[in-house]
């Protein structure tokens, strides 16, 4: 089980955290077709916790980094779906495929943040491959800033 | 920052190498996409050819048909246009010609009349057979009425939605990609079955000529815009030096033309102005 060295997050911080995951699992539910949608919730969140805790911010950070790189590879598929559909493109086996690795990836995705969700709320500090390591450079922890002082919940930063 | 650099790399090429071998499987061919789509436009074709002999009235002349059908014929000798295209010939003064999905071709005989040479006319059912062939058809029907109504066309359709098809093919426009598509298609197809594109380039400079004092019933130029911008087009992709044979013979031109005439009345002083216009624009490109 992967824990912060000398920092125990609150139980309403691993619940906010934890929500981050569910709110971007929420907003796939209901923003299927439409790939934006996921991202605006994840982004409404992010900026509604910017002001927590790092533990909470560091996990708002890494939903919105995943719903990112999804948002990219769907908007694609959305908009050759789109070209297909009213425009001039024809269907073809490179579409097929593309459509197929994008839900590939699109539920490689949703397991990991179901996972994520629920491990977080257990306590665990989870880093998602690629999302964990560009997280880390997004939203560093403060001892990553040189700062010496010890991470406690009195002093989380 | 490396080891975010290396992940996302690595998942680029994960993506990619899971798209390039998903790829290589043929599902067009395996799952008869094609065919299906071919299917269903069939049925859309037929449901809405039965409404167009119901409420309008189609010519049943064998001496007409088989005219038109050897326009038909030598336009498709020219180009990969479908082989089962076929031509109907309604009697409406309206100069208009549209293409219906299911590869059917409508010809109003007020096209016939406004037509001088049979190059003309050819030109522009060559320019409608490009619609059909670059599937224009379905993917304009498909863009304004839905996908949705087009699958419970097919299924059966209700008369309402047959009505809007009709409404949408016969009287607005294509894209303008898509016009500029079909006209490089009629010019291509005609030159190459050696039959002169001219014809067609006469008959829209004279559409264009009309386009400014437009009446209600010349829905073919109307739906078309900027005749003039494509006149242009059209005499660009014209090659010099083409030879070319007629693609009708005057007797069956004549024909056609008396054919047509019985059926669409016209106002006399438009097309008397129109029979100059094109005399003198025929003349310049000779």
């Amino acid at each position: 089980m992967s824990r912060i060295p000398g920092y125990t997050p609150s139980e309403m911080e691993l619940e906010k955290a934890s929500n981050g995951y569910l709110m971007s699992l929420i907003a796939v539910m209901v923003g299927m077709p439409l790939p934006i949608i996921n991202l605006l919730a994840s982004l409404l969140f992010y900026f509604g916790n910017r002001n927590s805790t790092w533990f909470v911010r560091w996990h708002c950070t890494q939903t919105l980094l995943s719903q990112l790189t999804v948002l990219v590879i769907n908007s694609i598929g959305f908009s050759w779906t789109i070209s297909l559909i009213f425009g001039s493109t024809v269907l073809t086996n490179d579409y097929i495929a593309y459509m197929m690795t994008m839900v590939a990836f699109n539920i490689v995705e949703f397991i990991a943040t179901i996972s994520a969700a629920v491990r977080t709320r257990r306590g665990e500090h989870v880093e998602l491959w690629f999302w964990g390591s560009l997280t880390n450079v997004v939203c560093p922890p403060p001892r990553w800033r040189n700062d010496e002082r010890p991470l406690t919940p009195q002093n989380p930063y | 920052m490396e080891k975010a650099l290396f992940q996302f790399m690595a998942i680029v090429a994960i993506f990619l190498m899971v798209w390039f071998g998903l790829s290589k499987v043929d599902y067009v061919r395996i799952f008869r996409l094609q065919n299906m789509s071919k299917r269903t436009e069939k049925k859309i074709g037929e449901l809405v050819m039965r409404t167009i002999e119901r409420t309008e009235d189609v010519i049943k002349d064998d001496s007409t048909q088989v005219i038109l059908n050897k326009i038909r014929d030598r336009i498709s000798s020219g180009s990969n246009a479908p082989t089962n295209i076929q031509v109907h010939l309604v009697r409406k003064g309206d100069v208009n010609a549209f293409a219906l999905p299911g590869n059917h071709l409508i010809i109003y005989t007020g096209l016939i009349t406004r037509c001088d040479s049979a190059e003309e006319l050819c030109g522009v059912m060559a320019h409608e057979i490009g619609h059909i062939t670059l599937d224009h058809v379905i993917k304009r029907l498909g863009s304004e009425l839905g996908i949705s109504v087009l699958a419970s066309m097919a299924s059966g359709g209700n008369t309402a939605t047959v009505a809007q098809v009709i409404k949408t093919l016969s009287s607005s426009a294509f894209e303008r990609g898509q016009e500029s598509e079909a006209d490089a298609f009629a010019v291509n197809c005609l030159q190459k079955a050696r039959v002169s594109p001219e014809g067609f380039a006469v008959f829209m400079n004279k559409m264009a000529k009309m386009q400014e004092d437009i009446p209600k019933q010349m829905e073919w130029i109307s739906s078309h815009p900027d005749s003039r911008n494509r006149v242009v087009a059209i005499r660009d992709l014209i090659k010099e030096n083409g030879s070319y044979t007629p693609v009708l013979t005057e007797e069956e031109w004549q024909i056609l033309r008396r054919a047509a005439a019985a059926n669409a009345p016209l106002e006399e002083e438009s097309f008397e102005e129109e029979d100059s216009e094109s005399d003198t624009t025929t003349a310049v490109h000779k």
